[in-house]
């Protein structure tokens, strides 16, 4: 692979050469969406910024991005190029989410942890409690009052790992319905034996 | 041979600059100084804020009884200024108000106290240094051989740094155009900058470059040393914590200036509590996350690391 030119991508994508694949694509997304916006870092310098500054900038950051990439193609695994962005899953995470577990409590908690989400940050993006997520992992159904609530908390979690909202729904109020289904009985069996 | 053993003796000195006021400069600079005594340097602090000199304050003991502005009108030795401050191994120079603000210090006065802070017996020399961008500020910046910018994640101390961490720039390059006797043709272009179209920073240090080869090569060796570690000071949410980042991209960008970004530290009520109540943060609190965060920063500024975070956009996956 002729090494000429590419110092300089990686320079641009404030990378160091070597990084791999991931890396370079996290690195150019978040620096595209950055400079795409008028964010307050980029405001600040005030007179040293300039329309046509940020344009080039942001042509800099395309051309690398693409002279790099074009030097994985066809090298790594294909599968990299269409993974919808933003959702990086290792390779650990991948041939979990493929095997196609079913939601409960254990399993979202495994995935939340092979993808080192804190519950801190969950809950900053959420705005919802840190508790509401312990206890879906827990599977303390008792804590939910009504199922609607249940499937808000649900579709957020699933949001927060990059999942599929509809299948986390579904597996994990299932098994919230069997274990509704089995207090009630035990409410009412208890029920049926005091006169 | 003796000159180096004389050299490796000298102690490394720290500046802490910001171009806000309230941004935590006392407090980065006592708590970097704690850390770094509790490791086992010997440190000195030197208030160098000589209008608004709180740092025993942050430190939490009594005002002393010397201070620089003996240093400066009674011509007292520097190390007849310094006191304990009750930790082993950190030691203080109280810059204490008085008549005298760094404003009204000139110039033989300012060697004179460099000269003095350079001979001190110490591993490490921490200064804190004022708010704002007069030149005595600077100029004690510039002696630190680690530069630190403190921000906190709001506009208006944004636009500080940056003010801040450009003139320290534009201060050094007009002193490596001066020791160079490149006067001639580089100070036209510093004096004469409309005619050459230059309305930005990086313009400047491009139009310098491209003056001649001789130029080129004074400054990428003279400028190329000149490092600031960011330092972005109560943040509350993970997008805080990654504008240090943004900010180093900003720089390298738009000025064309290198930054690195060396931690964060968390806002945390305490922190106040403890200055209110005269309680030293690190001692009262020394298992808190937030003395964790102080620890690895102060090892990323003293190995001249980044921020050790390998998957700092971990959180953003929304």
């Amino acid at each position: 692979m002729p090494t000429e030119g590419y110092e300089r991508c990686f320079h641009i994508l404030e990378l160091t050469p070597g990084a791999s694949f991931t890396e370079i694509r996290r690195k150019y997304e978040h620096l595209r969406s950055f400079y795409s916006g008028a964010s307050m870092e980029l405001s600040a310098i005030n007179d040293d910024f300039t329309e046509e500054r940020k344009a080039e900038v942001l042509r800099e950051i395309d051309e690398a991005f693409a002279k790099l990439s074009e030097s994985f193609k066809g090298k790594k695994d294909p599968s990299l190029f269409m993974i919808k962005p933003t959702i990086l899953f290792s390779d650990e995470v991948k041939k979990y989410l493929e095997a196609g577990p079913s939601f409960s409590g254990p399993v979202l908690k495994k995935i939340r942890e092979m993808l080192q989400v804190e519950f801190t940050a969950m809950a900053q993006f959420t705005k919802l409690g840190k508790q509401c997520f312990m206890d879906i992992e827990q599977e303390r159904f008792s804590s939910f009052s009504a199922e609607v609530y249940l499937k808000g908390y649900l579709t957020e979690y699933a949001r927060c790992l990059s999942l599929d909202p509809v299948k986390v729904v579904d597996d994990y109020v299932a098994r919230y319905r069997s274990w509704k289904k089995e207090a009630e009985m035990l409410k009412t069996g208890i029920k049926g034996q005091t006169p | 041979m003796d000159q180096e053993s004389a050299k490796s003796r000298k102690p490394e000195i720290w500046a802490v600059g910001s171009g806000k006021g309230g941004t935590g400069k006392s407090f980065l600079t006592s708590s970097l100084g704690t850390y770094l005594a509790a490791k086992g340097s010997r440190v000195i602090l030197i208030d160098a804020d000589l209008g608004g000199a709180n740092l025993h304050t942050v430190l939490g003991i009594a005002k002393p009884k010397n201070t620089l502005t003996d240093f400066f009108e009674k011509k007292i030795p520097l190390s007849e200024v310094i006191v304990e401050c009750g930790i082993p191994n950190l030691r203080l120079v109280s810059g204490l108000l008085s008549s005298v603000t760094s404003e009204y210090i000139n110039h033989a006065q300012k060697l004179k106290f460099f000269r003095h802070i350079q001979a001190l017996d110490a591993d490490y020399i921490l200064i804190d240094l004022g708010a704002g961008c007069n030149a005595n500020t600077i100029d004690t910046f510039l002696l630190a051989a680690k530069k630190i910018v403190v921000t906190t994640p709001e506009l208006t101390a944004l636009e500080n740094m940056y003010h801040f961490i450009k003139n320290v720039y534009f201060r050094k390059l007009k002193k490596v155009v001066a020791e160079h006797g490149l006067k001639d043709s580089a100070q036209k272009v510093l004096n004469n900058r409309e005619a050459h179209a230059i309305k930005t920073f990086r313009d400047l240090m491009v139009c310098l470059e491209d003056l001649s080869p001789e130029i080129r090569k004074v400054l990428d060796e003279e400028m190329s040393g000149l490092l600031m570690h960011i330092v972005v000071n109560q943040t509350r949410s993970s997008y805080d914590v990654e504008m240090g980042l943004n900010i180093e991209s900003v720089c390298m960008k738009f000025l064309g200036l290198s930054a690195v970004y060396a931690g964060h530290i968390d806002h945390d009520d305490f922190v106040a509590r403890c200055i209110n109540k005269k309680q030293h943060f690190l001692i009262s609190y020394a298992f808190s996350n937030t003395a964790k965060e102080i620890g690895l920063l102060s090892e990323a500024i003293r190995d001249g690391r980044r921020i050790n975070g390998g998957d700092i956009y971990a959180d953003r996956r929304i």
